[in-house]
């Protein structure tokens, strides 16, 4: 029976333990670091291991990249070591690798060659052997029509319809470069990547999708929207959105991020039935908390933070009010609508 | 079957802790990220086994499912449960209750076992019974070091009240003295008799090998933190010399 290798093998050339297309190799970029940092920690990888390179040249990714705990939310995903999975905008591998421990195949799809150098890399030093790479961008059709059990979606879904090349830093520094608009609405580019996600899912398929909250209550309050970086527009209606961003970028507004139930119209409209929401704290990055929307007992919520003991007396105050507002909303009003991120679980009928 | 996630990594092991439904029973589990985690989680369950067979004399009801990032699946159990933040004072009656419970059920003999957090906060008192969780410091000891984990969880509970260089009222010492002569019964063969203080402090820093691996002692039981003299202190009003 044909399964993603197979695929892989027909469509793709192998070259350095990734797979690339034929036609034309994709010029995309994403990455917490620069061009040249990229290449100046791929370098190093074969006089030392990846974490002693990272330590030595990024250490304020150390967490980012080998944190075991950033994976916790695939439990929900309960994986079974006969099934194959795909991880779409794999980065750094950690999702992808927690995965690969734990099925029989994993297939990590990136658009940054440089991000699947180092994850090869690394699942070399893990010895990990059931886990293929291919560099591809995620808005192109991919071949894998129902041969996942799983697809791992992670902080990718808002970055989709993005065409610029994203070096994170000064992508986030609110300078006026020139950015490429979206070529169409990004929503509708993000239910089409959905609608190929679900395509590549076997019958009862699971998809875990994770992003951030358009209505988590801080972007009302002090927290920039994370993606453009600038106050407000995550709420806004997105025309006023559109005109702040155009405004600032030249552009229109393009990370589209959703509420719970936003996110479970445009899931849906994708052709999944079965959907289950989770509210996630303090990030879905890094989640510490992860509640069921609907089976929610607040009796026991606390708020939690990946915080760093400060001396600042601001940020005390500042640690002190947040953590009664989330009491509020969380706990006393239990309004988990408003909380950081969101988690889906949906299921290809 | 709907997950939640309660913690992740709050005691910097690598453990996550799920609650969840299954055939409307309600389970706790701790799932394992890394291939050191797994390690904590056989060792816990290597404690919840001995203490449902050395203790409670039945068949272990806790489930250490072995995938390549292992599980422990324990089931909730239900009575009264302690805040991370109880005190002596307001406990007393619970406090009398698990050192009659360990006087009377932990083995001494080649049996005999340190839990290693004995805090109240890991004790559920049911109508009938008594269960302890939190395994993971779960090791074999000798019998002299019979009652650290009680002295430890006295402690935990003192250090939660305000104290200023161990001044503590007469009705707080009255009760210390009791709890010891109880648990001693005036054995003076174990090692914490005449300075249980000093020795549960001793005993967890020469034996940190035992407790979890790369767990950082001074960070993690509060009695370490403490100068040996302020415990000596501690000791003399409590054994009344």
């Amino acid at each position: 029976m044909e399964n993603f290798i197979s695929v892989l093998e027909k469509s793709y050339s192998k070259i350095a333990d990734t797979y690339f297309c034929d036609k034309n190799l994709t010029e995309g970029y994403w990455s917490n670091l620069e061009k040249n940092e990229q290449v100046l920690l791929l370098s190093q990888l074969d006089r030392k291991t990846s974490m002693e390179v990272v330590n030595n040249l990024f250490p304020q990714l150390e967490e980012i990249i080998f944190d075991p705990m950033r994976a916790v939310g695939l439990r929900l995903l309960d994986i079974k070591p006969n099934e194959h999975g795909v991880d779409y905008g794999c980065m750094w591998g950690n999702l992808l690798i927690y995965a690969a421990n734990n099925c029989e195949a994993m297939l990590g799809i990136d658009q940054t060659k440089e991000s699947l150098a180092f994850v090869n890399h690394r699942l070399k030093e893990e010895r990990i052997g059931n886990c293929y790479l291919l560099n591809a961008n995620l808005r192109d059709d991919l071949p894998f029509s129902e041969m996942f059990d799983f697809a791992i979606i992670n902080g990718v879904l808002e970055w989709v319809a993005e065409d610029n090349q994203v070096e994170l830093e000064k992508f986030l520094s609110r300078s006026r470069f020139k950015l490429i608009s979206p070529r169409e609405n990004p929503r509708n580019i993000q239910l089409r990547f959905l609608e190929m996600v679900r395509n590549n899912l076997k019958t009862n398929g699971r998809m875990y999708l994770a992003i951030e909250n358009r209505y988590d209550y801080q972007h009302f309050l002090w927290k920039r929207d994370p993606h453009p970086n600038i106050y407000y527009t995550a709420f806004l209606p997105r025309k006023v959105s559109n005109l702040i961003c155009n405004f600032w970028f030249g552009r229109p507004y393009v990370n589209y991020l959703y509420s719970f139930g936003e996110l479970e119209n445009l899931v849906k409209e994708a052709g999944f039935d079965e959907v289950e929401k989770y509210a996630v704290f303090p990030d879905y990055r890094f989640p510490i908390k992860i509640i069921p929307l609907d089976k929610y007992d607040n009796n026991d919520y606390e708020p939690v933070y990946n915080l760093v003991q400060t001396s600042d007396i601001k940020k005390k105050i500042f640690h002190r009010i947040r953590r009664e507002i989330d009491n509020i909303i969380y706990k006393k009003l239990k309004l988990l609508y408003f909380a950081p991120s969101i988690i889906i679980i949906a299921r290809k009928g | 079957m709907a997950y939640e996630l309660i913690n992740s990594g709050s005691h910097q092991n690598d453990v996550a802790l799920f609650r969840y439904k299954e055939h409307s029973k309600d389970y706790y589990l701790k799932v394992s990220l890394c291939n050191d985690a797994n390690k904590v989680l056989e060792k816990e369950f290597e404690g919840y086994k001995w203490f449902s067979e050395t203790i409670k004399k039945e068949l272990c009801n806790v489930e250490l499912i072995k995938k390549h990032f292992y599980e422990l699946k324990i089931p909730k159990y239900n009575g009264i449960k302690f805040p991370d933040n109880s005190t002596l004072d307001k406990n007393r009656v619970y406090v009398e209750k698990i050192i009659l419970f360990y006087k009377d059920r932990w083995p001494i003999n080649e049996k005999f076992a340190v839990h290693g957090d004995l805090a109240l906060n890991n004790i559920i008192f049911s109508e009938k019974d008594i269960n302890i969780i939190d395994w993971e410091h779960f090791h074999l000891s000798e019998i002299q070091n019979y009652g650290v984990d009680i002295i430890n969880m006295v402690f935990i509970l003192l250090s939660n009240q305000v104290i200023k260089d161990f001044n503590l009222s007469y009705s707080t010492l009255e009760f210390l003295k009791k709890c010891y002569r109880i648990l001693l019964n005036g054995n003076d063969s174990m090692k914490i008799a005449g300075r249980p203080f000093c020795y549960a402090r001793q005993y967890i820093i020469n034996n940190k090998h035992n407790y979890r691996e790369g767990i950082n002692i001074e960070e993690k039981f509060c009695i370490t933190k403490f100068d040996e003299r302020a415990l000596e202190k501690l000791d003399r009003h409590i054994v009344g010399q």
